[in-house]
C-alpha cells in the first residue's frame, strides 16, 4: 500500500507545475532537533525523491557556475544553488488537506489598485458568496467588480457563453466605462471548459474595451497567487498592446536569467549597455508603497521605470529584452516566467523587500544587476543600505525584546511565509516550521538561500518547510510543540486562542503595508500585538486573583 | 450569466454545512476546490466559535480532476472516521464540484464497504464466538440497510475491534495509527474479559465509535438557495435515523408523560437563533412544557429517534425546519405550531396555538387511555409554579381544580384559562413593549414611514409588529425568500401598501430611494443602502454580520424579544427632540471633520501656488482645528508631490501625518516638504 500512496503524493505535487516537485525527504543525520522530532511523528514522508530533485537545479548550478559574478550576488547566489541541494531535507509536502481562501480574492485588492479597471469574476453562487462574506468586501457601495453568476442554464450550455458575457461586458461599459475589463476565470470555467481566452479577443474588439482573461482557479492556485495570474495575464496584454508579433519559442531560454556581471566590468563596455537597462517592478502594492521603494532605488542611483500592476491600467509598462525586471512579491512565480518566456525580459533574482534585511539585499541584487556598487557612507566605511539596515533594527528594540528567543510556527496560508520567516528569524525568533500552499524554489531562491545564512548567522535551525501542508497533523505538532506564536488562516485562529495557543492571523500580513524599509514597524507591530495582549492580560489576570 | 454584486441567500452547501456542524460529533466532508471551504472562516469567526469546525474539505485539484476523485474522497471518509470518531459524515459537493457529476453515492458506499469487507474476512472467527453474535435481537431487521454494515452488528465488539483497527489504519497515519491501536487493543483485551450481557450493552456504544454512518447530503446546488438546502438536509437526516430506528425496531413512539416539544430549527450562523433559543427554552418551562429536543444545534444524531415522543413540534423560523415537522407530521401524526412568536400579537398567538395543541392532545390521550388525572397533574403543577408570580388567589384556584377531579373539559379550560393568564400577565407586566406602544416617545413614531425586507420570517413578523403595535406606517415589505413568496404575501396583506418579492438587492435599494422611509428595517445590505441614503436601519434579519453575534442577551423572539425590538425599533427613527434640533442647527458633529478638510484643501491651494502666504487665512481656518501648527508660524512648503503623496495617506491620520512631518522639517531646517522628507520624517518617528 505505501508505494501506491507515495505514487498519489508525487501525482498531486505535479499539480500544475511539472518543475515543482517537492516530496519531503527523509531527515539527513545532521538534523536539528526539530526535525528529529518530527521525523519521528511525521507520517507522510516520501523516501526516494532526492534524485528526482537535483534533476530540477541545473538550470541554476550550471549558470551560476559557469559565469562570473560580483563578490556579493558570487556569494549569495552560490549559496542559493548549494542550500537548494542541502535545503531539500527540510522540504516535505503534506496531503494538501489545509485550508486557506480562493485565488479569486485578489479582486479584493486588485480592483482598488488599477483604479480605472473593473474585475468581472465568472463563477457560481459558492464564489459570490465568498467574496463577499469571507472577505467582506463585496458590501462596499460601489465596488468595480461583479459577479457573472453562472446558472443551470449557462453550466448545461442551453445559453451561448459568448453573447451571455457579451451582454454583462456592455451593461459595465454603460454603467462604469472602464479603462480594462478583467474576465477572473473560477473553477467552474475550467470544469465547464469555457473559452475564455478564445472569446476575449473577439469581444474587445466589438465592444472596445481590451479584456484581460486570468485564471485564478482554486484547482491550481492558492490565495495570493491569484494575482499571479492577474499580473501574468496583464503582462501578455501588455505584450499585445505594443509589439504586433507573435512570440513563436516559448521555452525558456537559460541565458535570459539574469547573469550579473563582476563589478570590476562596470566600467567597461559592459556596464553601459547596463545603463541602457530599463528596471520594471512587478507586484501590487499601494501606492505608498510604491513610491517608497522608488525612492529607496533612486537613492543608489536606480530609476525604476515603472510598475506592473500600475494604478492605471494606461500606464501599463512595456517589455522588451532590455527589461531588467524584479518582483516584490514571493508568490508571484508566474509572472516572472510569463516576463522572461513572453516578454523576453531578464528577471533579476532576488529576496523580497520585506523586512530591513531583506530590503537591503534586494535593493543590492539590483545595483547588482544594474552593475552599481551601493553607495558607501564616507563616515562608517559601511554601505549606506547596511547602515540603514542596522539603524532601523537598533530602533526596533523595543519589540525585539519581546520577541528575542519566541518560537513561532506558520501555518501556510498567503505564501508570505518565507519571507516572513526569514526576516523573524533576523529578529531573533525561532521558526519551528514553514507551511506554504505552494513553493517554486527558483523564483524564491535568493530568499531560501537568504533564509538558510540568516538561520547560520543567527544560530538557529533551519525550520522545515511544509508544502501543501495537512491541517489536522499541523495542529497536532502544534499542540505538541507549543509555539510562542502560530501564524495561520482564520479558520484556525479562534480554535487555536481557546487552547492557549498564540496566533496572529496570516491574511493581514497579504494586506498590511510590509514592504521596504519604511514599513518595518508594521510588521512588528503585527508580530508583536497578540504577545503585548497576553503581557497585558496577564498583569489583568494577577489584578483580579 | 446573472451580473451579481451582493446575495441575500448563499449556495446550497453552506445551508448543508449549517446543518451538520450544528450537530455534536457530526463531520462534514466537501468534495470541494481549494477556497471553496470559506465555511469554516464564517463559523469560526462570526460564532467566535471555540472549537474547530468539524468540515474537511477533499481538495479537487487539476490531478484530482483529470483520475477522478473516488480515492481521495473514499480516503478522506475513512481517516475523518478514524481521527474524530463521528456519529455521521455528510458528504456535500458544491456548485462547483457538483458539475463534475461524480457518483458520489458510490463513493459513499465505497467507504462503507471497506469495513463490510473485513467483517467478511472475520466471520469465520466470529462462528467461534456463534453464542455472541446469535445473542443479537437486531439481527432480522438489519438488512438493506446501506448506512451500516450489517456484519457489523453480528460481530462481537472485541473481535470486530481486532481486525477492523489494522485494516482502517492507513499507513499515512503511521504515528498516530500505533498509538490508536495500542489503546484498542487494551479496551478490546478487557472487553473479552467481560460478561456476554456486559458485552452486548457496549455493543452500540463501540459501534458508533468505530463506524460512523455516512451519507451524501441530496440537494441540486443549481435550483436551492442556502435556506432550501439546509431545511432539506435536516429533513434528510431526520429521516434517515428515524427509519433506521424504524428498521432496528427500536424506535419508540411513546408519548412523554409531561407536555414536550421538540425545537426545529436552532442553527449555528443563524441570525439571533442562540438567544431566540434560551428565550424558547424560557417560555416552554413558563408554560410547563418540556423541551424533548432541540435539532440541529447541539443535538446528537442517535437521539432523532426520540423526537416522536414529544407532544408537539415547534419551527420557531418557517425558512428552515418546516420540512422536518411536515415529515413527522406524515409519518406520525405529530402537530406541529410553525407561528414565530415574535411581537406581542405574534407571541400570543402562537401561545394559544400550543395551548389548543396541548389539549387537543390531552383529550385524544384520555380518550384511549382513560387516565386523565396522570396527564394533568404534573401539567397543572408546573404551571401553577410558574405563575407564582400571579396573585395568591389564582394560585388558590388552581390547586383546587385538579384535587377536586373535575371532570376532562373543565380541565381542558382551566388549561386555557391559565394560558390566558400567562399572555396577559407577561404581555402586560414582564414585557415593556405594550407599554411602550402606549408611551409618549412611540407616539412620535405614530404615521412614520418605514420599508421592511428581510427573509420571509422576520420581515412578515416585522411587517405585522410595526404595523399593528407601533403604529408605523409600512410603505413596502418585502423577502428575498422567492419560494415563499405566497406565504408572505398572505401573511401581510393589508399590513403595508405594496410587496416586494426579489433577490436583488439594487431593486430594494431603488425602493427604498424612491420611497424615502424614516427608517429601514431589513439586512445588512439595506443598512449599507441606508447609509449611502442617510437612512437609518435596523438589521432584522440574514444574511448574518458579526454585528449579529452580540456578546449580550438580544432574542427576537418571545416577551424579551418584544422589549429588544422596541428599543431596535424605536432608536433606529431619530429620537423626539433631536429630530427637531437636527432640523434647526443643521446639526454640528460634521462640521468638525469637514473644517479639517477645508483646511487640508485651502494649504493644498495655497502651497500650490508657491510665494503666496496668506497669513492670516490660514490662521482663522487652523483655529478651527484643534491642535494648531507650525506652518503658520515658520512658512513650511508642500512640494506638489509631497502634497499628492499625503493625500493618499488615509484621511483620519492625514492631520497627523502632516502635523508629523511638518514638526520634522522644522528640526531639521528643510524649506520644501518633498515625497523624501516626508518618509524620513515617517521613519525618524518610528525609528
Amino acid at each position: 500500500m505505501k508505494p501506491l500512496k507515495l505514487k498519489r503524493l508525487i501525482m498531486e505535487n505535479n499539480k500544475s507545475h511539472a518543475t515543482n516537485l517537492s516530496l519531503g525527504g527523509p531527515f539527513q543525520g545532521n538534523c536539528m532537533p526539530i526535525n528529529q522530532y518530527f521525523s519521528k511523528n511525521q507520517p507522510n514522508r516520501g523516501s526516494s525523491s532526492s534524485e528526482k530533485r537535483s534533476s530540477l537545479l541545473p538550470l541554476w548550478e550550471s549558470k551560476n557556475a559557469a559565469d562570473g559574478f560580483s563578490i556579493v550576488s558570487h556569494n549569495v547566489l552560490l549559496d542559493g544553488a548549494t542550500t537548494i541541494l542541502n535545503l531539500n531535507s527540510f522540504f516535505e509536502c503534506e496531503t494538501g488537506n489545509y485550508h486557506t481562501f480562493c485565488p479569486i480574492s485578489c479582486v479584493a485588492w486588485l480592483y482598488q489598485k488599477i483604479e480605472d479597471s473593473f474585475f468581472l469574476v465568472i463563477g457560481t453562487k459558492t464564489c459570490g458568496y465568498f467574496l463577499q462574506n469571507a472577505l467582506g468586501v463585496m458590501i462596499f457601495a460601489e465596488p468595480r467588480y461583479a459577479m457573472a453568476e453562472l446558472e443551470e442554464s449557462d453550466i448545461s450550455a442551453q445559453l451561448n457563453d459568448y453573447k451571455e458575457l457579451k451582454r454583462l461586458c456592455l451593461q459595465i461599459k454603460q454603467d462604469r466605462n472602464p479603462s480594462v475589463i478583467v474576465w477572473i476565470g473560477t473553477c467552474t470555467t475550467e470544469i465547464i471548459k469555457m473559452d475564455l481566452e478564445g472569446m476575449a479577443p473577439r469581444l474587445e474588439t466589438e465592444i472596445g474595451i481590451p479584456i484581460v482573461v486570468a485564471r485564478a482557479n482554486g484547482l491550481d492556485y492558492a490565495f495570493t497567487q491569484g494575482e499571479d495570474t492577474v499580473l501574468s495575464a496583464m503582462a501578455l496584454a501588455s505584450l499585445k498592446k505594443d509589439v504586433p508579433f507573435l512570440v513563436g519559442n516559448t521555452g525558456l531560454t537559460n541565458n535570459q536569467l539574469l547573469l550579473e556581471k563582476s563589478t570590476s566590468s562596470v566600467n567597461g563596455t559592459d556596464g553601459k549597455e547596463l545603463l541602457k537597462k530599463s528596471l520594471v517592478l512587478f507586484g501590487s502594492v499601494p501606492s505608498t508603497v510604491t513610491t517608497q521603494l522608488t525612492l529607496e532605488l533612486k537613492k543608489e542611483g536606480i530609476n525604476v521605470s515603472g510598475w506592473l500592476p500600475s494604478a492605471n491600467y494606461k500606464d501599463l509598462p512595456t517589455f522588451n529584452k532590455d527589461t531588467l525586471v524584479c518582483g516584490i512579491n514571493p508568490f508571484l512565480s508566474r509572472t516572472a516566467t510569463t516576463l522572461m518566456r513572453r516578454s523576453k525580459c531578464t528577471l533579476i533574482c532576488a529576496p523580497f523587500p520585506i523586512g530591513p534585511d531583506g530590503t537591503r539585499v534586494w535593493i543590492e541584487k539590483i545595483c547588482g544587476a544594474f552593475g552599481i556598487n551601493p553607495s558607501l557612507n564616507p563616515i562608517t566605511g559601511n554601505t549606506n543600505l547596511y547602515d540603514r539596515e542596522q539603524k532601523i533594527f537598533n530602533g526596533l528594540e523595543d519589540y525585539l525584546k519581546l520577541l528575542r528567543g519566541k518560537s513561532v510556527f506558520f501555518m501556510g496560508d498567503n505564501l508570505l511565509e518565507i519571507s516572513l520567516a526569514r526576516f523573524l528569524t533576523r529578529c531573533g525568533m525561532i521558526v519551528y516550521e514553514i507551511g506554504i500552499p505552494y513553493l517554486d524554489k527558483r523564483f524564491q531562491a535568493a530568499e531560501l538561500a537568504l533564509l538558510e545564512q540568516t538561520c547560520k548567522e543567527m544560530n538557529v535551525p533551519m525550520p522545515r518547510i511544509v508544502e501543501k501542508p495537512d491541517n489536522y497533523y499541523q495542529i497536532r505538532r502544534i499542540r505538541e510543540l507549543k509555539p510562542d506564536l502560530t501564524i495561520t488562516g482564520m479558520a484556525h485562529a479562534n480554535p487555536l486562542e481557546a487552547r492557549g495557543i498564540t496566533t496572529k492571523w496570516s491574511v493581514e500580513f497579504t494586506f498590511a503595508q510590509i514592504h521596504g524599509f519604511t514599513n518595518t514597524r508594521e510588521i512588528l507591530e503585527l508580530v508583536t500585538q497578540p504577545l503585548r495582549r497576553n503581557l497585558m492580560s496577564n498583569q489583568s489576570v494577577n489584578a483580579i486573583s | 450569466m446573472k451580473l451579481a454584486y451582493w446575495m441575500y441567500a448563499g449556495p446550497a452547501h453552506i445551508g448543508v454545512l449549517r446543518v451538520s456542524s450544528s450537530f455534536k460529533n457530526v463531520h462534514a466532508i466537501m468534495h470541494a476546490p481549494l477556497g471553496d471551504d470559506y465555511f469554516n472562516v464564517m463559523r469560526s469567526m462570526l460564532e467566535r466559535e471555540r472549537d474547530f469546525t468539524p468540515v474537511t474539505a477533499s481538495i479537487v485539484d487539476r490531478h484530482v480532476l483529470a483520475r477522478g476523485s473516488q480515492e481521495k474522497v473514499v480516503e478522506n471518509i475513512t481517516r475523518k472516521n478514524k481521527e474524530e470518531t463521528p456519529d455521521l459524515i455528510l458528504l456535500t459537493p458544491t456548485c462547483t464540484s457538483s458539475i463534475l457529476q461524480e457518483d458520489l453515492h458510490n463513493f459513499v458506499e465505497s467507504a462503507l464497504a471497506k469495513p463490510v469487507q473485513i467483517d467478511e474476512h472475520a466471520d469465520h472467527k466470529v462462528t467461534q464466538q456463534s453464542a455472541l453474535s446469535s445473542v443479537s435481537p437486531l439481527l432480522p431487521l438489519e438488512e438493506n440497510t446501506l448506512i451500516v454494515s450489517e456484519l457489523d452488528k453480528k460481530l462481537s465488539p472485541s473481535s470486530k475491534l481486532h481486525i477492523n483497527m489494522p485494516n482502517i489504519c492507513i499507513p499515512e497515519g503511521e504515528g498516530e495509527g500505533e498509538q490508536t491501536k495500542n489503546s484498542i487493543f487494551v479496551k478490546s483485551a478487557t472487553l473479552t474479559n467481560l460478561s456476554e450481557e456486559e458485552l452486548l450493552n457496549q455493543e452500540h456504544h463501540t459501534k458508533t465509535r468505530n463506524h460512523s454512518d455516512v451519507i451524501l447530503a441530496d440537494v441540486n446546488h443549481y435550483r436551492v438557495n442556502e435556506l432550501q438546502a439546509a431545511d432539506r438536509t435536516l429533513e434528510q437526516i431526520v429521516r434517515y435515523y428515524i427509519s433506521q430506528a424504524q428498521k432496528q425496531n427500536c424506535l419508540n413512539i411513546t408519548k412523554t408523560a409531561k407536555p414536550s416539544v421538540n425545537i426545529i430549527g436552532i442553527f449555528t450562523l443563524g441570525f439571533h437563533n442562540q438567544h431566540d433559543c434560551r428565550e424558547l427554552k424560557r417560555l416552554f418551562n413558563d408554560l410547563g412544557i418540556q423541551i424533548n429536543e432541540i435539532i440541529p444545534e447541539g443535538g446528537n444524531v442517535h437521539n432523532l429517534k426520540k423526537l416522536p415522543q414529544a407532544w408537539f413540534n415547534f419551527v420557531p423560523y418557517r425558512e428552515i425546519g418546516l420540512m422536518t415537522a411536515m415529515y413527522l407530521k406524515s409519518e406520525f401524526n405529530m402537530p406541529y405550531v410553525a407561528i414565530t412568536p415574535m411581537g406581542l400579537i405574534d407571541t400570543a398567538a402562537c401561545i394559544r396555538s400550543i395551548c389548543k395543541i396541548i389539549t387537543t392532545q390531552l383529550l385524544n390521550q384520555t380518550a384511549t387511555v382513560q387516565e386523565p388525572s396522570k396527564f394533568i397533574y404534573p401539567k397543572a403543577t408546573s404551571l401553577e409554579q410558574t405563575n407564582i408570580l400571579e396573585t395568591s388567589q389564582k394560585e388558590t384556584i388552581l390547586k383546587d381544580n385538579p384535587d377536586s377531579g373535575n371532570t376532562l373539559s373543565t380541565t381542558v379550560e382551566e388549561i386555557e384559562t391559565l394560558f390566558n393568564k400567562y399572555i396577559d400577565q407577561q404581555t402586560r407586566f414582564v414585557s415593556q413593549a405594550a407599554w411602550f406602544s402606549r408611551s409618549i416617545d412611540c407616539q412620535n413614531l405614530t404615521g412614520k414611514k418605514a420599508v421592511v425586507f428581510g427573509d420571509a420570517t422576520h420581515s412578515a413578523a416585522m411587517t405585522k409588529l410595526l404595523a399593528r403595535e407601533m403604529g408605523i406606517k409600512v410603505s413596502c415589505a418585502g423577502t428575498y425568500c422567492k419560494h415563499d413568496a405566497d406565504w408572505f404575501r398572505e401573511q401581510v396583506s393589508g399590513f403595508c401598501d405594496q410587496v416586494l418579492i426579489t433577490d436583488d438587492h439594487t431593486q430594494v435599494g431603488d425602493m427604498i430611494a424612491q420611497l424615502e422611509p424614516a427608517a429601514i428595517f431589513g439586512t445588512q445590505m439595506e443598512r449599507h443602502v441606508g447609509k449611502r441614503l442617510d437612512i437609518p436601519c435596523g438589521v432584522i434579519s440574514a444574511p448574518v454580520h458579526i454585528q449579529n453575534f452580540p456578546l449580550g442577551y438580544r432574542p427576537f423572539l418571545g416577551y424579551e424579544g418584544t422589549n429588544q425590538i422596541a428599543d431596535l425599533v424605536y432608536n433606529s427613527f431619530n429620537l423626539g427632540m433631536e429630530d427637531h434640533l437636527l432640523q434647526i442647527f443643521g446639526g454640528h458633529d460634521s462640521e468638525n471633520n469637514s473644517s479639517i478638510a477645508t483646511h487640508l484643501n485651502t494649504n493644498n491651494a495655497i502651497n500650490l501656488a508657491p510665494g503666496y502666504l496668506p497669513e492670516g487665512e490660514g490662521s482663522s481656518r487652523t483655529s478651527n482645528v484643534v491642535s494648531t501648527i507650525s506652518s503658520e508660524k515658520k512658512a513650511i512648503v508642500w512640494s506638489p508631490e509631497g502634497l499628492a503623496e499625503l493625500n493618499k495617506v488615509p484621511g483620519f491620520v492625514r492631520g497627523k501625518v502632516k502635523r508629523n512631518t511638518e514638526k520634522y522639517a522644522l528640526q531639521k531646517n528643510c524649506s520644501m516638504i518633498t515625497v523624501e522628507v516626508m518618509y524620513a520624517a515617517k521613519e525618524a518617528l518610528s525609528a
